[in-house]
């Protein structure tokens, strides 16, 4: 038991924060876990029934094969219900590094599952499953969308009839360092097909059910001030970083009727919905206490404050400076940090020693602190440059350019309409011609708004307290806004 | 394209460039430089100083103006050859007579030549070792003095002079003989037969002896002779002095291996001053940066413009050939005629410490700087490369003038840095990161169009628009712009309209044009907005989206709306539902489609409680006291209660919205209302408002609304201020106060605080029936597609209206998407032809038992839904008549229980109008209605009762305990 819950724990680490496999709905049969349960509904009698018990997921990579196997053991000692299933899946993997796509694609390996239910026991027999996702990986986030088709063939008790279960599946998440939301929307036929010997006489108890089900599953990091409550200690208060992992299961079922003795009710149907919600016990983490002294009072305080102790940016003393312009090079570092970019440079940097390319700006010089910073952003496509081979670190940073490197992160540039379109902003003309896709997706987004007066500013520069409020907004974004259009957008219609 | 291409590229276009230089302006920068060019630092590349080590330093021959005083012969000063003469004999061959002349016009001497010749050659010294032993050479016959025995001895000895030892050596010397010496000498391969050329083109050439012919056409090849200008070689003629120092001159080079005598070329660009000694410093034809030190007092002669002087006439950019012996210094030439300044070119060009840019300037910016004593003004030349690299070109501070300053050529003529101009397009060559000189060059812009064929070898290749091909180069870093975007060379397609703009013969820009779509296309419905109905009126919305911002969109015929998946229609939206809206161009503001959130908005119920803690990390509320309001009062639910929070919820104080962290810290104990929403079967709260003061609670109607104060009055005359907190609770949605009317039945929580009333919940009692007509009448005619009722009356709000009579009719259209119900004998929907063809029109005869009785559901003049009866409205009881209506209730609430045995739902919260009263009335208890021979619709579609689920909110017509119409709100 304990080794289990271990493993399932490990498990829920590599899925929650590696980056092996996307994947954060548990397997495809509509269940949700948190870290220690994994809860289902099942519908194979034509009653929903609920079961809970754990799932152990194992995961083995070899070069561009992933084995994926789901081990669950379930029960429902009320409904006299236990489940245990093993699956392996394989997924074969096509990464196109150079346009940043990756496709999966899944199959069967092995698979056994024995349902027993109140004396009746359903084996499966057979089952096909065919997937595939398309990931779309861009600097902040990565963004896929899957499909996949099922067929479960169960024997009812041995040669007591069958139950064909046929499964589509959709599958669409997103992944940035912030939060990652995955739902999963399953729609299955159930067909039942049994004899009942009752006495002398045979007769065929046969039913079709439909069931859908969505699932969605939500990983947060979110950031909270704690006050402290004496007052003579030697710091105010500080941030807290908390992280957990939400699941919900929607389940809808149009299934058949039964009388008090068991007897299929003719005509009549058993439709109703039901939900699952598991959460994680947050995971805590205190970050720095942010002395600066010369942001209290102001209009920014909270966000400077926060970014600063998320050490996203840098005051380089306690003086922070809100009302000086933002530096290209300190809003390059803020954008790399922000997007979590670092903690994966971590782990690859091994792969990127011993490479002495020459520095891909002029200005910024190589044994410079900013160099890995704005390389990062460079090679990730986020900034360009002010003109080939120039990054001006020493640049003001104009409206303009912050929303094109923000946008630019996420990969929105491609919401943006053919050219030669109004953005809507009153100065529209002012907005440079590189700046204008990222200002219609940023504006579309709600990332940004016009004045009072409907006014961008696009050229105007921006200042420390201004960068500072915007890549608060943008965090937001990546924790929160993001995720509606993954889970309550959909679930919710 | 590689860098070794562009180089050579340049390399080619420097030629061009520097042989014809008028002045362009490049007014038009091909590349983006930020507009606050000053704020952006760049590479600064600073100018010559000859004291920063340069590749070879010069010494001067501490000679030097002794060979002046020696060579300045006053009969050569004005006369042509004084070029040709100073430097041979500054190279110590030519000697002149005592009285410091030279003599150009007299003819030379046999022995003479002899003795030049053995001079360049570098054979003197031993002239005058082998004069000490006898030689054998000349014999006594001989007509020679005595200084030129040793010179002929020689000469016979190397086989110039030939054989013929007693000729007279004194005699003046013929062209013909000086030609075959001289070839002797340079030991040129005499040239016989067809290769024979030069000697033939002379009118003269008969008279040279046949032996010499090769001899002379060899030293014509090699340029050391010519003839005389009238077309005749004339070999027998004397030759002059000065003519024999041209000869001279014209070999002298050949012989330095073998002389220690070197020479230099190069052009000076900069005169400087180390201590008392002057820097020349010059680049030299092999691209290397040379500095000559002449330490005070110490010069050499040049010749300059035909003058003689020491090195005050050298000024920068001179083209200047020095001579060194033994490495040293010992005479110049001036020849400004552009000749080594193309050697010096082709020399930087092979160089590979060399690189040569071509750029414009973009600004000059003037920076004070500490040079240790004082504070100078510095100039900043900041020039954008045609590759897009930006440099910040300086002077060097030092010299008189305060810099060092770097050579510029306009138009070909010399001057400093600060004739640039921003807006120049400048050719400048960098050593070692400084610049050493700069020309200000044509900028040829041009601009080209045509078809795009290929891109390879840095070279582009179109069609022009006369169909000739094209090509030309391409800067590694040429802006390319597609459909006004940024794009790659790589983007370009064959065959695409392409527009070509160069500088300096390079391509620096492209522009085309992708297939022509509609500017500011995007896919139909690819704009979505989402957030919260605020008001909803005719066919306008305005929407509350999730980022907090009104906006207005509107509706047309052709919105589809759709609920759980299926199509609507605009009826079924309501204030507060949640939507998201359809948009299918960027400018719309029409929406092409709206989805209705299936349950999300729903207030599932309305909470009160005390606060008992908060999660500010989990977002959840602990709530103790949680109490619920049920059928018309507040019922104890659980002693605790979790509610969670999210992003969305609104928490409120007073009016104002205060975060989680303020709700933790300042209001726990205090009494909190809340709106709860199904949150995945928890519950979730969309709003907390926070009580502060005492509360009341009114339930009256609403006389007026006082807008501008946000207040509004009740009939008992109460004032009640409504804020931004205040939770207003219509068709179970938390909606906005813009829904309040006059008249409404509300029921108002309310804090009194700080002597004003302030609403913290208002429970608004109408439900605002859809925008949907029920009618119920007599079914009169019935046609194809259209159906008559009299007899009719329809619901007015929720007052059945007057009843009309039998004249009276009411026209609908009916088709195949009619839902008809005949609920005569059991649950029966027929279709629109059963109900043409069925036995439903009145026959008139005034036999109500025959006649059909109903409702009508309509949307406009189109009936939805019909439900219909033999005999009346209620079966097998009273028709149509005043008393039946009244007879009918209409009630509202909430499914609690279906007992599907029984075909009862339970439903609670259930409140029955009265019209009376004119208001809803809360029952007492639950309420059981029996479905079976019930209309049910949602979302304007009929539903079985198994669709039904707890928690939905219902308004009933219903007769007693048995439902007649029954609507899913």
């Amino acid at each position: 038991m304990r080794n289990i819950t271990r493993a399932l724990t490990i498990a829920f680490i590599l899925i929650m924060f590696g980056n092996t496999a996307l994947a954060l709905v548990p397997g495809y049969e509509g269940g949700i876990s948190n870290e220690y349960q994994y809860r289902e509904i099942i519908f194979i009698t034509g009653r929903p029934v609920e079961v809970w018990g754990e799932l152990k997921i194992s995961e083995s990579r070899r070069r561009d094969k992933i084995t994926t196997r789901y081990s669950y053991t379930m029960e429902n000692p009320q409904e006299d219900v236990k489940v245990s299933r093993s699956f392996t899946f394989s997924t074969r993997l096509e990464k196109k590094e150079d346009i940043g796509q990756t496709v999966a694609t899944t199959v069967m390996d092995r698979a056994s599952e024995t349902i027993s239910i109140a004396g009746d026991k359903y084996k499966l027999e057979d089952y096909i499953f065919n997937k595939s996702t398309v990931t779309h990986n861009k600097p902040v986030a990565d963004f896929y969308s899957g499909n996949w088709e099922s067929k479960k063939v169960y024997t009812i008790n041995r040669n007591e009839g069958t139950v064909i279960v046929r499964s589509m599946g959709e599958v669409v998440g997103y992944k940035n360092y912030w939060s990652s939301t995955e739902t999963q929307q399953v729609y299955s036929t159930i067909s039942y097909e049994r004899t009942v010997e009752d006495g002398e006489e045979a007769s065929t108890l046969s039913w079709e059910g439909e069931v859908s089900c969505n699932v969605s599953v939500k990983d947060s990091r979110e950031i909270s001030y704690v006050e402290n409550q004496p007052v003579q200690i030697s710091f105010r208060g500080s941030y807290l970083q908390s992280g957990s992992r939400e699941s919900v299961a929607l389940y809808q079922y149009d299934l058949p009727r039964f009388g008090e003795n068991g007897a299929l009710e003719e005509g009549n149907r058993n439709k109703g919905s039901r939900a699952l919600v598991l959460e994680t016990v947050p995971t805590q983490k205190r970050l720095l206490i942010p002395e600066l002294l010369d942001v209290a009072g102001h209009w920014a305080e909270d966000d400077i404050k926060k970014l600063y102790s998320l050490e996203i940016l840098d005051a380089g003393s306690r003086y922070f400076g809100p009302g000086l312009p933002m530096l290209r090079k300190d809003f390059a570092k803020a954008v790399t940090r922000i997007a979590g970019l670092l903690e994966e440079e971590l782990e690859e940097e091994g792969e990127e020693e011993g490479q002495t390319a020459s520095p891909v700006f002029e200005d910024v010089p190589e044994d410079s602190t900013d160099y890995k910073y704005i390389k990062e952003v460079y090679d990730r496509g986020i900034i360009m440059g002010t003109a080939p081979r120039q990054f001006s670190p020493y640049g003001k940073l104009t409206r303009a350019q912050a929303i094109t490197i923000i946008i630019r992160s996420l990969g929105f540039e491609s919401l943006a309409p053919t050219p030669g379109y109004s953005t809507g902003f009153v100065d529209d003309d002012q907005i440079p011609y590189w700046a204008r896709d990222a200002v219609y997706a940023a504006k579309e987004i709600g990332l940004v708004r016009g004045d009072t007066y409907g006014y961008l500013h696009p050229n105007e520069v921006m200042t420390r307290a201004e960068a500072a409020a915007f890549l608060s907004r943008f965090m937001r974004y990546l924790q929160r806004d993001i995720a509606k259009d993954y889970r309550e957008r959909i679930l919710h219609y | 394209m590689n860098c070794r291409m562009m180089k050579k590229i340049i390399a080619c276009l420097i030629l061009i460039l520097i042989i014809n230089t008028p002045t362009g302006v490049l007014a038009y920068n091909p590349f983006t430089v930020s507009e606050d060019e000053e704020g952006i630092p760049a590479p600064v590349i600073t100018g010559v100083s000859i004291t920063h080590s340069p590749d070879m330093e010069l010494e001067v021959s501490s000679t030097g103006t002794q060979i002046l005083g020696n060579i300045d012969f006053v009969d050569v000063r004005n006369h042509w050859s004084a070029k040709y003469v100073y430097k041979m004999a500054a190279r110590s061959v030519i000697r002149g007579y005592g009285s410091k002349r030279f003599r150009p016009e007299s003819p030379i001497t046999r022995q003479e030549v002899i003795a030049l010749l053995l001079r360049i050659m570098g054979r003197e010294e031993q002239v005058q070792r082998q004069s000490e032993t006898a030689g054998t050479g000349v014999t006594g016959n001989a007509i020679i003095d005595l200084w030129a025995e040793g010179y002929v001895e020689l000469a016979y000895q190397l086989g110039i002079a030939g054989t013929g030892g007693d000729a007279n050596w004194k005699a003046p010397a013929t062209r013909e003989e000086v030609a075959v010496w001289f070839a002797r000498a340079l030991n040129l391969e005499p040239v016989y037969g067809t290769r024979q050329q030069y000697i033939y083109t002379f009118n003269d050439w008969k008279a040279v002896s046949l032996q010499n012919l090769p001899y002379i056409e060899a030293v014509l090849q090699a340029g050391i002779m010519k003839g005389d200008g009238n077309g005749s070689f004339r070999p027998r003629s004397s030759i002059k002095r000065s003519e024999v120092a041209v000869m001279l001159y014209n070999v002298a080079q050949r012989f330095n291996d073998n002389t220690g005598f070197d020479s230099v070329k190069g052009q000076i660009l900069q005169i400087a001053k180390e201590g008392s000694a002057t820097l020349l410093g010059m680049v030299d034809t092999g691209g290397n940066i040379v500095s000559i030190r002449l330490p005070e007092g110490q010069s050499f002669p040049v010749f300059k413009e035909n003058y003689l002087g020491n090195h005050s006439l050298i000024q920068v950019g001179d083209e200047i050939a020095l001579m060194l012996d033994q490495g040293e210094v010992v005479y110049a030439e001036v020849d400004n005629s552009g000749s080594i300044q193309k050697d010096i070119i082709q020399g930087m060009a092979a160089n590979p410490g060399w690189n040569t840019f071509l750029g414009t300037i973009v600004n000059i910016i003037n920076r004070d700087e500490w040079n240790g004593s004082g504070y100078i003004t510095r100039p900043y030349y900041r020039v954008v490369n045609i590759d897009g690299q930006i440099y910040d070109i300086t002077p060097l501070p030092g010299g008189s003038s305060g810099f060092n300053d770097i050579p510029v050529y306009i138009n070909g003529k010399l001057s400093g840095i600060d004739s640039l101009k921003v807006g120049d397009s400048i050719q400048y060559g960098v050593k070692n990161n400084r610049v050493y000189y700069i020309s200000v060059v044509d900028s040829k812009r041009e601009t080209v169009r045509g078809y795009f064929q290929d891109l390879k070898d840095g070279l582009i290749t179109f069609y022009d628009y006369e169909g000739t091909l094209k090509s030309l180069p391409v800067s590694d870093s040429a802006k390319v712009m597609i459909n006004q975007r940024d794009a790659a060379l790589t983007d370009l397609k064959y065959g695409q309209e392409i527009e070509v703009k160069t500088t300096f013969g390079v391509v620096t820009e492209i522009t085309a044009m992708a297939s022509s779509v509609s500017p500011g296309y995007i896919p139909s419905g690819s704009r979505v907005r989402a957030g919260t109905i605020s008001t909803i009126a005719d066919n306008r919305i305005v929407l509350k989206t999730d980022g907090g911002e009104m906006e207005e969109y509107f509706l047309s015929g052709y919105t589809s709306i759709y609920k759980n998946g299926y199509r609507s229609d605009f009826s079924q939206i309501r204030p507060g539902d949640h939507v998201k809206i359809y948009l299918d161009d960027i400018y719309t503001n029409v929406a092409s489609r709206i989805d209705i959130a299936s349950g999300s908005q729903i207030v599932k119920c309305l909470a009160r409680g005390e606060l008992d803690r908060v999660s500010t990390t989990s977002g959840e509320l602990y709530i103790r006291n949680y109490t619920v309001l049920e059928n018309g009062r507040w019922v104890k639910k659980d002693y605790k209660a979790t509610v969670k929070v999210g992003d969305d919820t609104g928490i409120y104080y007073k009016g104002q919205e205060i975060d989680l962290i303020r709700l933790q810290k300042a209001h726990k104990g205090d009494r909190a209302y809340l709106a709860v929403t199904d949150w995945f079967g928890g519950e979730k709260a969309v709003r907390v408002v926070v009580k502060d003061g005492y509360e009341a609670v009114y339930t009256d109607r609403v006389k007026d609304i006082n807008w501008g104060t946000s207040e509004i009055e009740l009939r008992d005359g109460r004032n009640i201020l409504i804020n931004e907190g205040t939770m207003i609770v219509a068709n179970n949605r938390l909606v906005d106060m813009d829904i309040l009317k006059e008249d409404f039945s509300v029921e108002a929580v309310v804090e009194n605080s700080d002597g004003s009333r302030n609403a913290l919940l208002v429970l608004v009692q109408d439900v605002n029936v859809e925008q949907r007509s029920i009618y119920a009448g007599r079914f009169n005619e019935i046609r194809t597609d259209e159906f008559d009722i009299n007899y009719y009356t329809s619901l007015e709000g929720n007052n059945w209206g007057e009843l009309e009579g039998s004249s009276d009719i009411e026209t609908f259209y009916y088709d195949s998407d009619t839902v008809i119900l005949d609920a005569t004998d059991g649950y029966n929907i027929i279709s629109a032809s059963d109900f043409f063809n069925g036995d439903y029109a009145s026959d008139n005869k005034y036999r109500r038992d025959y006649d059909y009785y109903g409702f009508v559901i309509a949307s406009g003049d189109r009936a939805s839904f019909v439900r219909l009866s033999k005999g009346g409205i209620v079966k097998g009881e009273e028709r149509l008549y005043d008393d039946t209506l009244d007879k009918l209730r209409i009630t509202t609430g909430e499914v609690s229980f279906i007992d599907y045995s029984i075909d009862t739902i339970e439903i609670k919260n259930a409140r029955n109008w009265s019209e009376f009263y004119g208001d809803w009335e809360p029952a007492d208890s639950h309420v059981y209605i029996n479905y079976s021979k019930a209309l049910i619709t949602r979302d304007n579609r009929l539903i079985n009762p198994e669709d039904l689920n707890p928690g939905d909110s219902l308004y009933i017509i219903r007769d007693d305990s048995r439902g007649l119409i029954i609507l899913v709100q």
